[in-house]
């Protein structure tokens, strides 16, 4: 029932954005998210924005997918978004009623708080809906890896996440056997209270433990038998190269984050558009 | 090839799974090794490539002690083998770099890496998901990827513990007709512990393990004859055999030493059938 | 009353991309008391049917009744699942209370039977599957063999008392003698507790020394049911299917392609000793 279950969230198409080197892409993210902290002017953010939707766009991965991400956070965001509209009071008063302050102050940090909520996670699901799981897995093992020096264990890390996805899809029919076997036995799984359901889970969630210990043991096993003794001298398959696609991405990307800190410190775009709607909130008040 | 010398095990709870036990497998064998659940013949397995270790006596493998801690990579690089759950021996999420996974960690450089892992999935004829995802495929399946990872490894001796328990019936002759495949075509020693008797027809060598020791070692032929020993020990004979004995028990025809539906057949034409 | 299915369809994630018609239109009752073998090879929905049986799975069409009650509601599924016990292939997906004993009792107490049935039964179940009650009782399940842990689970299902026993693969990967003995004791829990029993298995030796009734799946279908005699005159043809009919069926009909007269629905070694006998001493000119 589990076995066409796919991890993560990739989506098989083929585009420039999915062929570029798992490396690249975290880089990428990681300069994203700076660009995304930087910006203090919300019409330049407009460029962020707008890198995003180009990134969606080259990466044939329909725009309602990479939204997908912002499901989650529905409630979330609108209260975010509220709370930072009454509570922040600095700039301008907008509307004053009672103890209900709206300054512009508000608005634009309450706009901020959104856009770079969204910006984040929006950014981060395209890159796990143009990387599968493994290629991502490398890309962190290769970026880590200088820090073996300073004793950091990045191929374990990498070992155990790739053991991880691997056996994923096995527990999860594993669990689907066991609980059914349970259920023949009459096992009651959804009356009663919640400690009533947790108590009744132990019948699946022990068998569940045994057979992973079991696993685990079997698996260390045959990975000895191949031979498997840590990182130390260990070749690759799979050997990660760097294209001219990745070059181009990294300069789109090194613009991207020039153009925010040149044109916020020129332009500021903020404070002009604020005196010229300040006409209108003052003759509302 | 293996040399097995006086060796007995007991697990840590006392009970003793090898008792003084003796044994050379020479290269280019084929042997099957029978035993039922609990007589040691897993234990025995995991002796062949160091996994573990006499409690006393010795196992050479091609001159090498596997008590030596120096040679393990070496011993295990040699000796590969397959287990029996196709589930917990299969370590990444791509059956190609599963293959890889034993000469990655041999440091085989990456181009050779590629033909190697090319020509083991091409051996048990698994080219075509090289790029699947191995939870997607069958018991029978993976088994055959456990199988490609170890030739990848260049090995010179395959053993497969059980490795055929947990399989359909097709499956299970796929594999069969795989490691006989392995023996013939490239000489690889093959080394087949199982408690079915039928898979016992058609190799060299049948070793007998009861309670931790050896209870009988010869061709097939010879041992199939001991029917009713077998029986005593909680084993059986394959079905032509069975039948084969009550024909001659009833005076009905004497098949010689037929084990397979080939053999017998033939056999009751020449000697039973009119015209 | 009988186990009815008319017309069962499963699909599974029906109506998305990946849906997979599993079983189509089966049709098929299973009588009081009777033992009928399911065989198919992986893939032909032996699972998927055995699990409509107690209602793990529901028809996406079609019906399946356990003595009336229909599987498909909620309220009537718990009552026939009631009646139905059903055994896992594996033990280890079932055991997992600290003794053997506790962990029969699980099936028994999910019924509200009252504690002195409780015992009653979780020793007549022992007793049925040979688990001597001294020793292994206050056992841990995870410290048996293979072939106790089998015995185990089968006695946490038989102490239900289920009119219906459903089996999947209940010998796989044990030895000679453990088959053996896991197949006399299905037999001797349906002469005992009179229930019917279904069982799943490859291999088809073994459902030829118990079965009344044969059913083959193929690709969703049934695509021959009969009794052992129908079924496995046609040897030839499961074998052509990839799967594994008995020994003595497949050499007779080799036999008979090669000239020997031999009577039909031959499928047990004696049987087959019985014809070759026959045969010789002239019967088979006749």
């Amino acid at each position: 029932m589990f076995k066409d279950l796919t991890l993560g969230q990739y989506f098989p198409v083929d585009s420039v954005v999915h062929r570029l080197d798992p490396r690249t892409k975290l880089v990428l993210l990681i300069m994203y998210i700076v660009a995304v902290f930087i910006v203090k002017d919300i019409w330049v953010f407009g460029l962020v924005i707008g890198f995003m939707l180009f990134m969606t766009a080259m990466s044939k991965v329909p725009l309602s997918y990479v939204l997908k991400a912002i499901k989650p956070m529905r409630v979330l965001l609108p209260l975010m978004f509220l709370l930072n509209l009454f509570m922040i009071n600095s700039g301008d008063v907008i509307f004053s009623w009672k103890f209900i302050t709206i300054t512009t102050g508000g608005v634009r940090q309450a706009l901020f708080i959104v856009l770079r909520l969204i910006a984040l996670v929006t950014g981060a699901s395209l890159l796990t809906l143009t990387t599968t799981p493994v290629s991502l897995t490398e890309g962190l093992e290769r970026l880590l890896s200088p820090l073996k020096i300073i004793k950091f264990p990045a191929h374990e890390l990498a070992m155990m996440m790739t053991i991880a996805l691997r056996f994923i899809p096995t527990l999860l029919e594993e669990a689907d056997k066991i609980m059914k076997a349970q259920l023949a036995r009459g096992a009651d799984l959804e009356s009663g209270n919640i400690f009533k359901r947790a108590k009744a889970m132990l019948p699946i969630l022990i068998p569940l433990f045994v057979n992973s210990f079991r696993r685990a043991e079997e698996l260390a096993l045959a990975m000895e038998s191949r031979c498997y003794h840590g990182g130390e001298g260990r070749t690759r398959l799979k050997v990660l190269k760097f294209h001219m696609r990745d070059l181009w991405a990294f300069l789109i990307m090194a613009g991207l984050l020039a153009a925010v800190i040149i044109l916020q410190n020129t332009l500021q775009i903020d404070s002009w558009m604020v005196s010229l709607l300040r006409p209108l909130w003052e003759k509302a008040a | 090839m293996l040399s097995v010398r006086n060796v007995s095990f007991s697990y840590e709870n006392g009970s003793h799974a090898l008792n003084d036990v003796s044994l050379e497998i020479e290269r280019g064998e084929f042997v099957c090794i029978i035993g039922h659940n609990g007589s040691g013949k897993s234990t025995l397995a995991k002796m062949f490539n160091g996994l573990l270790l006499p409690t006393s006596g010795s196992v050479i493998v091609d001159g090498m002690d596997t008590a030596d801690d120096e040679k393990m990579l070496d011993i295990r690089r040699l000796v590969g083998i397959v287990f029996q759950n196709p589930d917990n021996q299969i370590v990444t999420t791509v059956v190609r770099e599963d293959v890889a996974f034993g000469p990655e960690n041999l440091g085989v450089p990456t181009d050779e890496m590629i033909v190697r892992v090319d020509e083991a999935l091409a051996a048990v004829g698994m080219e075509s998901y090289a790029e699947s995802a191995p939870h997607m495929l069958s018991g029978g399946q993976k088994q055959r990827i456990a199988i490609a990872g170890m030739l990848a490894m260049e090995p010179q001796v395959l053993i497969l513990d059980e490795a055929t328990a947990m399989l359909d019936p097709m499956g299970r002759k796929d594999i069969l007709r795989i490691v006989r495949d392995l023996n013939k075509e490239k000489g690889i020693t093959v080394v087949m512990i199982t408690q079915y008797m039928e898979e016992a027809v058609g190799t060299d060598r049948m070793i007998v393990i009861n309670d931790g020791s050896i209870a009988m070692d010869g061709t097939p032929e010879a041992i199939f004859a001991r029917g009713d020993e077998l029986r005593a020990i909680g084993l059986d004979v394959p079905p032509a055999v069975e039948l084969r004995e009550l024909l001659k028990k009833r005076e009905i025809a004497d098949c010689g030493d037929a084990m397979t539906l080939e053999e017998l057949s033939s056999s009751l034409c020449r000697s039973l059938l009119k015209n | 009353m009988p186990i009815v299915i008319e017309k069962l369809t499963y699909t599974y994630q029906s109506g998305s991309v990946n849906a997979f018609t599993a079983l189509h239109e089966i049709d098929l009752t299973i009588n009081d008391g009777e033992f009928v073998g399911l065989i198919g090879h992986t893939g032909s929905g032996k699972s998927t049917l055995i699990q409509q049986l107690n209602g793990l799975m529901q028809p996406t069409s079609g019906i399946v009744k356990v003595d009336g009650y229909d599987m498909s509601d909620k309220k009537q599924r718990a009552k026939g699942r009631a009646l139905v016990g059903m055994v896992f292939q594996y033990p280890d997906y079932q055991l997992f209370d600290e003794t053997v004993y506790k962990d029969i009792s699980f099936g028994p107490k999910n019924m509200k039977l009252d504690a002195e049935e409780v015992d009653r039964r979780v020793r007549e179940a022992m007793r049925l599957v040979g688990l001597d009650f001294d020793e292994f009782a206050e056992k841990s399940p995870f410290e048996l063999s293979g072939g106790e842990k089998r015995r185990t689970a089968l006695a946490g299902i038989i102490a239900m008392y289920p009119k219906y026993l459903v089996l999947d693969e209940p010998m796989a990967g044990l030895d000679p003698a453990g088959r053996r003995a896991v197949l006399k004791m299905i037999d001797d829990f349906r002469k005992q507790l009179g229930c019917a029993v279904v069982m799943v298995s490859h291999s088809m030796d073994d459902i030829a020394k118990t079965a009344d009734k044969v059913v083959v799946l193929r690709d969703g279908k049934i695509y021959t049911s009969g009794t052992p005699e129908e079924i496995f005159s046609r040897a030839d043809e499961l074998y052509e299917m990839g799967l594994e009919p008995p020994f003595a069926a497949r050499l007779a009909s080799e036999l008979k392609r090669r000239g020997f007269v031999l009577p039909d629905g031959i499928y047990t070694n004696a049987a087959l000793a019985d014809a070759l006998d026959a045969y010789k001493g002239g019967l088979g000119n006749v």
